[in-house]
């Protein structure tokens, strides 16, 4: 879809128009919802987090103003919505914690995901969980979704050179965590 | 080229790129089997992380995600709800909650109704001191000395009483 095309489905969402507002879902909904996965490493929270996206997206589509484009707008609307999660999440954890004397639990996958899903977000968030969020939603942008430096810098507001120092250790990161997949290969890999 | 090179570019560079025929990392993997098979199963692994990564999906539809949005900016009262909340999950614990809520209320009702008329048979029918059920607008009596408060749900043919 060009972005004059959804330049139009933003107007006429913005002036209520329930279509197009909803067609405009539909086109960047998986997006959102990846880009939540990777965010939180749960597909029920990245189903919350891409709610909450939507809510804040048609709340102010009149800001939206086409300077960048509307993936990108909304990858900041996700992001924003993340990191609120994150740290909403990492508060009740130590809340929890403390009041439990014990180690905050991990998100466990909820028992109701379908499990196709749950695995395939699983296998994303073994190998991104412990990178640190910048480093895994550059690596995300780039790697799995093959977007250009330039653009990602533009999405995650970074430096072009920012965007590259973060690639570089997340790929170093990610790639030794793959390799431990393989003991022979890290021996290898390390020797 | 050396082993050590190559194992240096396969950690941070894009494999694509770097595994171009004619690049030098290219050319050191043509002669060296240890770092061909390192760089394969890189290429697999992430080659899987890419698909498992690109078949997430939500599966709640478009158009729900939409009408929640659209629901919710059209309640001034309050804002989005924070990042962490369960929006999704929330409605679905909303759904098994009601009817819980209606028991609750009938045990009240049924506790108070036997409290307040100890020692003094009636012949009244328990359905008086709580209502089933009711629709908007509908009176519930309650016992003297008691209250009720009606909550209503978003689904019309459902309220809970609360009778205290």
């Amino acid at each position: 879809m060009t972005d004059d095309a959804i330049s139009d489905l933003v107007a006429r969402a913005a002036a209520g128009n329930a279509e197009a507002f909803t067609e405009l879902v539909r086109r960047h909904r998986a997006t959102v919802v990846r880009w939540g996965a990777a965010l939180t490493g749960d597909l029920d929270d990245a189903d919350d987090v891409a709610q909450t996206v939507w809510i804040k997206a048609y709340r102010n589509l009149g800001s939206y103003r086409g300077e960048s484009s509307f993936s990108t707008w909304l990858f900041r609307i996700t992001w924003n919505t993340g990191t609120e999660w994150r740290r909403t999440r990492q508060r009740r954890s130590e809340r929890l914690a403390a009041w439990q004397g014990a180690n905050p639990p991990n998100a466990e996958p909820p028992p109701d995901a379908a499990e196709v899903d749950r695995r395939l977000v699983d296998t994303v968030r073994s190998l991104l969980g412990d990178l640190p969020p910048r480093q895994r939603m550059v690596f995300v942008l780039s790697d799995l979704e093959g977007r250009a430096p330039v653009e990602i810098a533009e999405m995650l507001e970074l430096s072009a050179v920012t965007v590259r120092a973060n690639l570089f250790k997340a790929r170093r990161a990610m790639r030794a965590r793959l390799l431990q997949r393989a003991p022979e290969l890290v021996r290898e890999y390390r020797s | 080229v050396t082993c050590h090179d190559a194992r240096e570019l396969l950690a941070h560079e894009d494999l694509g790129v770097a595994l171009e025929p004619g690049t030098p990392l290219a050319e050191h993997l043509a002669g060296c089997a240890d770092c061909r098979r390192l760089a394969e199963a890189l290429r697999a692994d992430l080659a899987e992380l890419g698909v498992a990564y690109r078949a997430i999906d939500s599966s709640t539809p478009a158009r729900t995600f939409a009408e929640r949005a659209m629901a919710a900016a059209s309640d001034t009262t309050t804002g989005p709800p924070p990042a962490g909340v369960s929006t999704i999950r929330r409605g679905r614990w909303t759904w098994m909650l009601i009817p819980v809520g209606i028991a609750a209320a009938a045990v009240l009702a049924v506790v108070g109704n036997g409290v307040l008329n100890r020692g003094a048979p009636t012949t009244a029918p328990l359905a008086a001191a709580v209502a089933p059920p009711v629709e908007p607008g509908v009176t519930v009596e309650v016992p003297n000395g008691h209250n009720a408060i009606v909550f209503e749900t978003k689904n019309p043919k459902i309220s809970v009483v609360w009778i205290y």
